[in-house]
Formats: C-alpha cells, sequence, structure tokens
C-alpha cells in the first residue's frame, strides 16, 4: 500500500465519521460511487465520492482535495476505483457496526457502574460481561474508528475498575474498639466466603455470558432504524426457510444448528445479529465463536437467514470474513 | 409463480413475474444481474430449507434469495 493509499484511506473514513454523526439514525446507503478527477484549473487531483441512499432522492457527494504531493500513478490499492467504491461502502457498515458495539458497552459499563456503587450482588457479573463485550470491541471494533478517536481509545482502563471493586468490598469497617481474635477471625471467613460466591458467580456467568450479550445486541435493531414491521416480515422469510428440524428448534430454544457446507461443523446460530454464532464440537461443546452478518443494518430474521445460507452453502467464505471470539 | 426476494431494510421485497411472459423474465433478469453485481449472492431455495447458490440467471427457479454482502461483527 502506497502513501496516496493511506491518504485516501485517511481521508474517507474521517468524512465518514463526519457524515454519520453518533446517536441518529444512519441513513440507508443504497451505493456508493468515487471517481478521480484532475482538475484543469488547480492543475491537481480531486476525488470525489458520490453516496446514494434509499428513500430519498438526495444523494450527498464530498470532494476530497488531494495534496501536491499525491501522485495517482503510485496508487496500489485504490488504483481500481471500484476498491475505491467497495471501501467506502464497507467502511460505512464499520462505523455503523462499530458504534452500535460501542453502545452496548457504554450500556454495560453504565449498569456496571451502578450495581458497584450500591456494592449490588451481580456486581462481578456485570463486570464479566463488561470485559468480555470490551475485549471483543477492541479486537474487531476499531479499523472503523475515526483517526482522532482511535488516538483515545487506550486510555479505557478496566483494571483500575476491578480493583476499585475489590477495594470497595475487601474495605475494612470502621474500628471503634479493638476487636477480639474471634471476631477477628469471623470477619476473615466472612470476607473469605464472599470472595468465594463472587468468584463462583464468575465462573458461571462466564458461562452464559455470550447468549447475554447476544440478546443484549439483539435489542439494538431499533436503534439502527429497524421498524417492528421490518423485524416481523424478517422473522416470517427466517422460518418459510429454515428445514423443519431447525424450525422446531428455533420455537423451542431461539436458537437453531446448521451444518457447515464444506468441514461438516455444526455451528449454532442463536437469536440476534452479532457474537450469535459457535461452533460446537462433537460433544456439542462450544469450540469457538464466529462473528460475521450481511451488509445493510438488516433486522434479525435476515441476518440469521443470511448467516444460516452462508455457513450451509459458502463455510469458507463465513470462515474468512467473520471474527472468532 | 417464480419469486426473487431481496433481504433489505424493510425485512424483504419480493418481486413475482410470470416465467411465459418474456417482457416479464427480461426484467427478472435485469433485477437479478443487478443484485449480482451488487455482491448479493444468489440462492436457490427450495421448501425443505435447502438451497444451492446459483451463478445465472434460470427463470425456471421458483424461488430465489438474495444474500447482501458480508462483513466481519
Amino acid at each position: 500500500m502506497s502513501r496516496e493509499d493511506d491518504y485516501l484511506r485517511h481521508e474517507i473514513r474521517r468524512f465518514l465519521h463526519r457524515f454519520l454523526q453518533p446517536g441518529q439514525t444512519p441513513p440507508d446507503l443504497r451505493e456508493a460511487e468515487a471517481r478521480a478527477d484532475r482538475s484543469v484549473e488547480r492543475n491537481d487531483w480531486r476525488v470525489r465520492v458520490d453516496l446514494y441512499f434509499h428513500g430519498t432522492p438526495v444523494s450527498h457527494h464530498v470532494l476530497i482535495q488531494t495534496p501536491a504531493w499525491f501522485r495517482p500513478n503510485e496508487l496500489r490499492e485504490f488504483y481500481d476505483i471500484r476498491a475505491l467504491t467497495r471501501f467506502v461502502e464497507r467502511t460505512w457498515y464499520q462505523i455503523i457496526e462499530d458504534r452500535a458495539v460501542e453502545d452496548q458497552t457504554r450500556r454495560y459499563r453504565e449498569a456496571y457502574e451502578e450495581a458497584r456503587r450500591a456494592d449490588a450482588p451481580e456486581t462481578a457479573a456485570l463486570y464479566e460481561g463488561l470485559m468480555r463485550v470490551e475485549r471483543h470491541a477492541r479486537r474487531y471494533h476499531q479499523y472503523g474508528r475515526s483517526p482522532v478517536e482511535a488516538l483515545s481509545i487506550d486510555a479505557l482502563n478496566f483494571d483500575e475498575m476491578l480493583i476499585d471493586a475489590h477495594r470497595a468490598i475487601t474495605a475494612a469497617p470502621p474500628r471503634t474498639r479493638q476487636m477480639t481474635a474471634t471476631e477477628v477471625r469471623a470477619r476473615e471467613r466472612a470476607m473469605s466466603d464472599r470472595m468465594t460466591r463472587i468468584e463462583r458467580d464468575m465462573m458461571l456467568q462466564m458461562l452464559h455470558g455470550a447468549e447475554a450479550l447476544g440478546y443484549a445486541l439483539a435489542s439494538n435493531g431499533r436503534s439502527l432504524g429497524i421498524t417492528p414491521e421490518a423485524e416481523a416480515k424478517g422473522m416470517i422469510l427466517l422460518k418459510e426457510n429454515l428445514t423443519p428440524k431447525q424450525l422446531k428448534q428455533y420455537d423451542e430454544h431461539k436458537y437453531f444448528d446448521v451444518k457447515g457446507g464444506q468441514t461438516g461443523t455444526t455451528y449454532r446460530i442463536h437469536h440476534g445479529r452479532q457474537m450469535n454464532i459457535h461452533a460446537l464440537n462433537m460433544f456439542g461443546n462450544k469450540k469457538f465463536g464466529l462473528c460475521f452478518l450481511p451488509q445493510g443494518n438488516l433486522c434479525h430474521g435476515d441476518t440469521m437467514l443470511a448467516q444460516k445460507l452462508t455457513l450451509e452453502l459458502q463455510e469458507d467464505e463465513a470462515l474468512r470474513i467473520g471474527n472468532r471470539f | 409463480m417464480p419469486t426473487q426476494i431481496v433481504m433489505d431494510r424493510t425485512g424483504d421485497s419480493r418481486f413475482q413475474f410470470d416465467a411465459a411472459a418474456p417482457a416479464e423474465v427480461t426484467d427478472a433478469e435485469k433485477r437479478f444481474n443487478e443484485m449480482i453485481g451488487k455482491g448479493h449472492v444468489a440462492i436457490d431455495m427450495k421448501d425443505n430449507g435447502t438451497g444451492k447458490v446459483i451463478r445465472k440467471f434460470d427463470p425456471a427457479v421458483e424461488t430465489t434469495v438474495f444474500r447482501p454482502p458480508l462483513i466481519g461483527g
């Protein structure tokens, strides 16, 4: 990749981050077009990106003014203008997905902070869930981040949160008199029991963390601008195209199993849009998680159907594109 | 009647055509090629929930589902 490629990549990401305002429902992108034009009067190159949306006749144009050192014949990745167009579309959806995950992480963090302040019994479980979501977000949802925001991502320090939580639990009560040896032993035993309970709860929650996260993310549909009617239509389409066995499984458990077309691996697709697929081993236990979804902010039914069809018919593509967790 | 189903933000959009009407078949083929051009994958779905990927338009296919391109989550 050349300096020119890097420049375009950086500028397009910066523009899309500005364009997709946080907290707003993103417009539904129909297609993007990018092309490079030579400006005669300025004797330099400009890159024009056109965005066309569904449901609105208005398209959006942006001109990227290239610097003096920019030489189009030095482009490697974006020499083919179609590659640039694909990059715009891919980045668009990545940013939307990144923001959805960020939103869920923020909600998880708020719930954890609230439970910690109230010294609620679910503090440890929420902390474990938060760590899991945060790890996933750091690992897979930073490439769409704007160049400026990316500088501050490491400012999040969850280890400090854990230390604070343990400090709050083990803080000694104010001493009004010297405790007897029996009282000291009783207090130590109580503290030990409490820590054991927290550790046990953390272990249990780790087992259920992925499912909980799947449901948490599943509720994100509304913030992506998916209407209840679309959700209902998507579920009908999904159920129309499940095998009888899969349909029975889904109705009973809210998940269904599919067989990988190439490797024969069994995958379990849970109700959800992200982090909802697990590969199973021969004993039916989770082997690894796989996260991929169709572009375009589709509803849950469509997303799960796309995941099923890809695993059954194009498993290699699912394994190539999907992120493991 | 053959049906083309496109997954989209509204849940799905369904387009039926009469395989005996040349104009409708032409429209359906145009739609097929347009969706493939956008990176969608066309799948010939059977009633029992199984399917196969198709690369070329075939008016005899009863139900074609178009799956959008994928991204890693």
